[in-house]
């Protein structure tokens, strides 16, 4: 905190009296009392000072705050001196004289800042009272009486989802227990201004996108995760004292004003809603580990290991996972019967076999028919005439059935997204390949592949980002760079007559060719592969998925004759869930490349996972590419 | 006070109506983009991830967004509510109208003003009345919310 000089106070309190023009007769007398005991308590050193302002302790040493917008701050300096935004905090506190054109006074602009200030300076009653009708409305409608940390699932088909996404909800508790839709919701987004996809990945990358907070209604936030995108949303209640929600809610308020850069790897939606939990409890140390990336999923386990902070959670499932379960539940023709509802143009009354059934299977029947309808119709409203009045057909039959409840969802298999192993990874292995005997180490700063355990993750789905390898040859005494993927996806959604997406995947980076099987030093080349096809599952142990995908493959090096190659084959594999800490992984591919350097390599991967505890893993890998075979004995680590 | 939600629920509608630009009645309340969803055969949006986890209105819900058609610093209007809430719901409320049961109609039924022990009953009746208060398959939520309102206010003792 920057030292002035004794005087200093008074004079810098009596400019920002004097430049603010209409003054009330005492402020001159107050204010440099408050500043005075500001100083002598050094209130712009401590830690609810800094949280409220988003300080943070830069590389090069220095405070700044995470707010790059600066009508944020009353002092020019405040971004950096969080002494004279205090200074020019309590001056505009005192005058109550609306600044920068606002139409509020700066208690009700800076509710949060207010009341810690007044808390803590014994002149702090020089402060004026006034009435804030904006703040109060909001704060009466949103009135929380505790909140809940929202976790919305993994969502494959979209890059800005794949990681899942988190908000609070602010929890009523004459919303309790069914009415929980009503209660409002916090969420931090950027606003997007671009349907460019170029654009919007250099953007976001590069904090070319305002974040800002918004509070909009559960249900909403329902409506788009539950059903358009299908996706669970984990619930995880946490206990606040109100005094700790209400400076949360102040300071909610002080950020409803303004603006941050957005940036999708540390800054985003999940990163921004730790600092605000810290200002609620200080004594909370939640944001400090994310600096280089923010995984949602870790926020959550952030969250999670403060002692006592989360006192339960509950799974709102997604559309999907009650349409599958409320199916489970028929029997085979009543299923049959279900799909043929939703999938006609036929009213159930007309139909003998349904007619048959009684009432309450006839329900049910309906209900599983409705599910399977919306879903395949989807979830927008300007269907076809033809959709809607099958819509109208399926629920006036449903409303005639009354006094038939549907037996309540059970979800025993589903794995809470915290429960999952870590999202970093290093690993440190020895292998013998028909060139050498080699070591190998490897560090992978997210997410997840298909060997490691799929507990709360999507079952098939694969996310590698930045998958490093580094080998050292015994034999010729030499370190090399062996694989570094950019990007590894792959998403195998397992084939079920109602549900089923193509299977796909996508694979980025630089790698070695190792079926040329030369100096792999001297065969790095960079490479692009994709592939699309289907996944089928089964319940022989745990689970089995058996698939197949058509491939197209190429690579640019100075390995190749004419220096890259392209083409086309095909991948077909099974994954094996043996047991829950077991899973077995074999994989063959045949891949001709009829342009550039022609050839063909066939490749056979027999990989087995063991999980030792929950985050550590050790494999063995057997691998063969055309003439190159390689065995790996690998200990994976998670953190 | 419930009772004045009700009929504060038909003086919202018919207003609402009556300004309402285009063929949406919600146009007006400036949430029509609500109506676009996430299709997902949209593929250029899906594949390039134009949603960003915010696609309902960081500007129309931000917290210090001001006051405009049904919102007011990122909070719905109280008078608005349960209109908002029917067009945002509505296939979801429609199908839970014909089941009888369920957290949609449920809350709904709070909206409404229904008191806790009032509400079964409530949702009960509401599946009883589907067909009047859906009579085609072109109903809108606001067509809905009108019958709904003529409905009730001839049974005041649904509320409670």
């Amino acid at each position: 905190m920057a030292r002035l000089g004794r005087p200093a106070p008074f004079f810098l309190g009596a400019l920002f009296v004097w430049g603010l023009g209409t003054c009330r007769a005492e402020s001159p007398a107050v204010l440099p009392a408050l500043i005075a005991e500001a100083h002598a308590k050094t209130l712009c050193a401590r830690r609810e000072w800094l949280l409220l302002l988003h300080m943070r302790r830069r590389w090069w040493g220095k405070l700044q705050s995470d707010i790059d917008d600066p009508a944020f701050f009353l002092s020019p300096q405040g971004r950096t001196d969080p002494a004279a935004e205090m200074d020019a905090t309590l001056a505009a506190l005192v005058s109550t004289t609306t600044v920068k054109g606002d139409e509020e006074p700066p208690a009700c602009r800076y509710p949060a800042r207010a009341s810690w200030l007044k808390e803590h300076l014994s002149s702090g009653s020089g402060i004026p009272e006034v009435s804030c009708p904006r703040l109060e409305n909001w704060k009466s409608q949103m009135n929380p009486d505790s909140l809940s940390l929202v976790f919305a699932s993994y969502y494959m088909n979209n890059p800005s989802s794949m990681y899942g996404h988190t908000f609070l909800r602010l929890n009523q508790k004459k919303h309790l227990p069914d009415n929980q839709l009503l209660d409002y919701v916090v969420n931090y987004a950027a606003d997007v201004t671009t349907k460019n996809g170029v654009l919007f990945a250099v953007y976001g990358l590069t904090g070319g996108y305002r974040g800002r907070f918004s509070t909009l209604p559960y249900y909403m936030k329902v409506q788009q995760y539950s059903n358009m995108e299908s996706r669970d949303l984990w619930e995880y209640t946490l206990t606040l004292s109100s005094g700790e929600i209400s400076s949360i809610m102040n300071h909610l308020w002080e950020l409803g004003h303004t603006s941050m850069a957005y940036y999708f790897l540390n800054k985003n939606c999940s990163y921004q809603l730790l600092p605000l939990l810290e200002v609620g409890d200080p004594s909370l140390h939640l944001s400090d580990r994310f600096w280089v990336k923010t995984i949602p999923a870790d926020t959550l386990r952030a969250v999670l290991a403060q002692p006592g902070l989360v006192s339960g959670v509950d799974l709102r499932p997604s559309h999907v996972r009650k349409m599958l379960d409320r199916r489970s539940r028929l029997s085979d023709s009543e299923a049959r019967l279900a799909e043929r509802l939703a999938t006609s143009r036929e009213d159930p009354r007309t139909i003998q076999e349904f007619v048959a059934l009684p009432a309450d299977r006839q329900a049910m029947v309906l209900d599983s028919a409705y599910d399977y309808f919306r879903y395949k119709v989807g979830f927008n409203r300007d269907q076809p005439s033809e959709v809607q009045e099958q819509d109208q057909r399926l629920l006036v039959a449903r409303s005639q059935i009354q006094g038939a409840p549907s037996p309540p969802f059970s979800f025993p298999l589903a794995v809470p997204p915290d429960q999952a192993h870590k999202s970093a990874r290093i690993g440190s292995g020895v292998g013998l390949s028909s060139r050498s005997l080699f070591q190998e180490v490897s560090i992978r700063p997210a997410m997840q592949d298909l060997e490691a355990d799929p507990a709360g993750f999507v079952p098939g789905s694969q996310l590698e980002m930045f998958d490093l390898r580094l080998r050292f040859d015994d034999k010729r005494q030499k370190g090399y760079l062996e694989d570094f993927t950019l990007v590894n996806l792959e998403s195998l959604s397992p084939w079920d007559r109602w549900v089923h997406s193509p299977s796909w995947k996508v694979n980025t980076g630089l790698s070695v060719a190792r079926d040329l099987d030369r100096d792999p030093e001297s065969s790095l080349y960079y490479g692009l592969n994709l592939g699309s096809g289907f996944t089928a599952q089964s319940h022989l142990w745990r689970r089995e998925l058996m698939y197949g995908l058509a491939e197209a493959d190429t690579g640019v090096g100075s390995v190749f004759n004419r220096g890259y190659r392209l083409g086309g084959g095909g991948t077909a594999g099974v994954l094996v869930e043996a047991a829950r800490f077991w899973r077995i992984h074999l994989e063959s591919t045949f891949l001709h490349y009829p342009v550039g350097d022609v050839g063909s390599t066939t490749k056979l991967r027999l990989v087995q996972a063991f999980t030792l505890t929950r985050n550590v893993e050790v494999r063995s890998t057997l691998e063969r590419q055309n003439n190159y075979r390689e065995t790996l004995l690998t200990l994976n680590l998670y953190y | 006070m419930k009772k004045l939600l009700v009929l504060a629920l038909v003086a919202g509608v018919v207003p609402g109506l009556a300004l309402a630009s285009g063929n949406h009645p919600m146009a007006g309340c400036g949430l029509g983009y609500l109506l676009l969803s996430n299709k997902d055969n949209e593929k250029i949006t899906q594949v390039l991830g134009a949603t960003t986890n915010g696609t309902f209105g960081t500007q129309t819900f931000g917290i210090s967004s001001g006051t405009s058609g049904c919102t007011q610093d990122g909070a719905v209007k109280l008078v608005r509510q349960a209109e908002v809430y029917a067009e945002v719901n509505f296939d979801s409320l429609r199908r839970e109208m014909a089941m009888g049961q369920g957290e949609f109609v449920n809350s709904f039924a709070s909206l409404l003003g229904a008191s806790d022990s009032k509400r079964p009953a409530l949702v009960q009746f509401l599946q009883k009345q589907y067909s009047v208060l859906f009579p085609s398959a072109q109903t809108s939520s606001a067509e809905m919310l009108s019958s709904l309102s003529q409905v009730l206010s001839q049974h005041p003792e649904l509320l409670g």
